[in-house]
């Protein structure tokens, strides 16, 4: 079913060094993961235009982490539109937020993120959540 | 089919108690449900619900488990109508386990239901089911389920299963917020 040897997770964040940050982490989380990264919205949604038809469920990748620097209005569209696109809609997005009101992180949901994570501050704590994380959707539990 | 719940520890007495509620609370605390993450399982198959439940005191002492036996019947949880009017005895849940195939209203119809409301609409619905068929997960992601992991073929898979998913989804996801309009009170269905 899965058309891809390894599965492929597409990052978004405007800030380098947390995108660094983040990519180093989910290559420590598989050794066979596929990272892409990207600094703003246009090129991970060409990107997931581009390969829309080669993720797992027939998605462009199999996880989108949108790890935000981002002003909300701007996140919030950037969700809808993914959760529109009948290509794209399937592919399951995890919010990276900080410390954020309440109505935010219903927000998100609203709009169809699949999951909302604080994202934690220290190191080795990023790299248990996101170690949890793969586990979670790249494991056998996981369609 | 028993009509008691399957785990009764600290469990408060009910008056009108729903017909094949079979809730548990693990009892390590005093604690109400508003400080229990609570799940609930909608599936016609009272083992399978019974299996979680045991799995779930194993692996998540946090959390607070339900079972109602079908889509209809979520939906009376959901709204607090027929047997579920009792807040204290049917809180809002912050997680939601879907079976897809169901007597009277199927997991599908549950799920377009569920995110068309925006009383519902954030609650995570994890879809929990026999099938693999790629057509059904890709219907039920587009349709705006949260996950969709399938159920397991024997209990000790079953107990690592639901510790990966509560590990992610109480441990490491932040879940919406209980103080919004879909939680309490809920708002009756005007529909």
């Amino acid at each position: 079913m899965n058309t891809k040897p390894s599965p492929a997770v597409a990052i978004l964040d405007e800030d380098g060094d947390d995108r660094l940050l983040l990519q180093q982490a989910f290559e420590l989380c598989r050794q066979d993961i596929e990272v892409h990264s990207f600094e703003v919205s246009e090129g991970l949604l060409g990107y997931l235009h581009e390969q829309a038809g080669h993720g797992k469920h027939g998605g462009a990748a199999d996880l989108v982490i949108l790890g935000l620097h981002l002003p909300w209005e701007f996140t919030f569209d950037l969700i809808a539109t993914i959760k529109s696109d009948p290509g794209l809609r399937q592919i399951p997005i995890i919010v990276l937020i900080g410390l954020v009101p309440d109505a935010l992180i219903k927000r998100f949901y609203d709009l169809g993120a699949n999951t909302v994570i604080t994202r934690p501050v220290l190191w080795d704590e990023l790299l248990s959540v996101l170690k949890k994380t793969c586990d979670y959707w790249f494991g056998p539990l996981h369609m | 089919m028993s009509k008691t719940p399957q785990c009764s520890d600290d469990y408060p007495e009910k008056t009108e108690p729903p017909e094949v509620d079979l809730s548990c609370r693990q009892d390590l605390s005093k604690r109400d449900d508003r400080d229990r993450v609570v799940l609930v399982m909608v599936d016609d198959d009272e083992d399978d619900c019974l299996l979680v439940s045991e799995a779930l005191k194993i692996s998540c002492t946090g959390c607070s488990f339900r079972c109602v036996r079908d889509g209809a019947e979520i939906m009376d949880y959901l709204n607090r109508t027929g047997s579920y009017n009792n807040p204290e005895l049917s809180p809002v849940p912050d997680i939601i386990l879907l079976d897809l195939n169901m007597p009277r209203m199927g997991g599908r119809e549950v799920l377009k239901r569920l995110k068309a409301d925006p009383r519902f609409r954030a609650i995570p619905v994890i879809i929990l089911t026999t099938s693999k068929e790629l057509e059904d997960v890709k219907a039920c992601y587009a349709l705006g389920a949260n996950s969709y992991i399938t159920k397991q073929p024997s209990f000790d898979a079953l107990v690592i299963a639901v510790k990966t998913l509560t590990e992610y989804w109480v441990e490491i996801a932040t879940l919406p917020p209980r103080k919004t309009p879909a939680r309490d009170p809920i708002e009756p269905d005007k529909h």
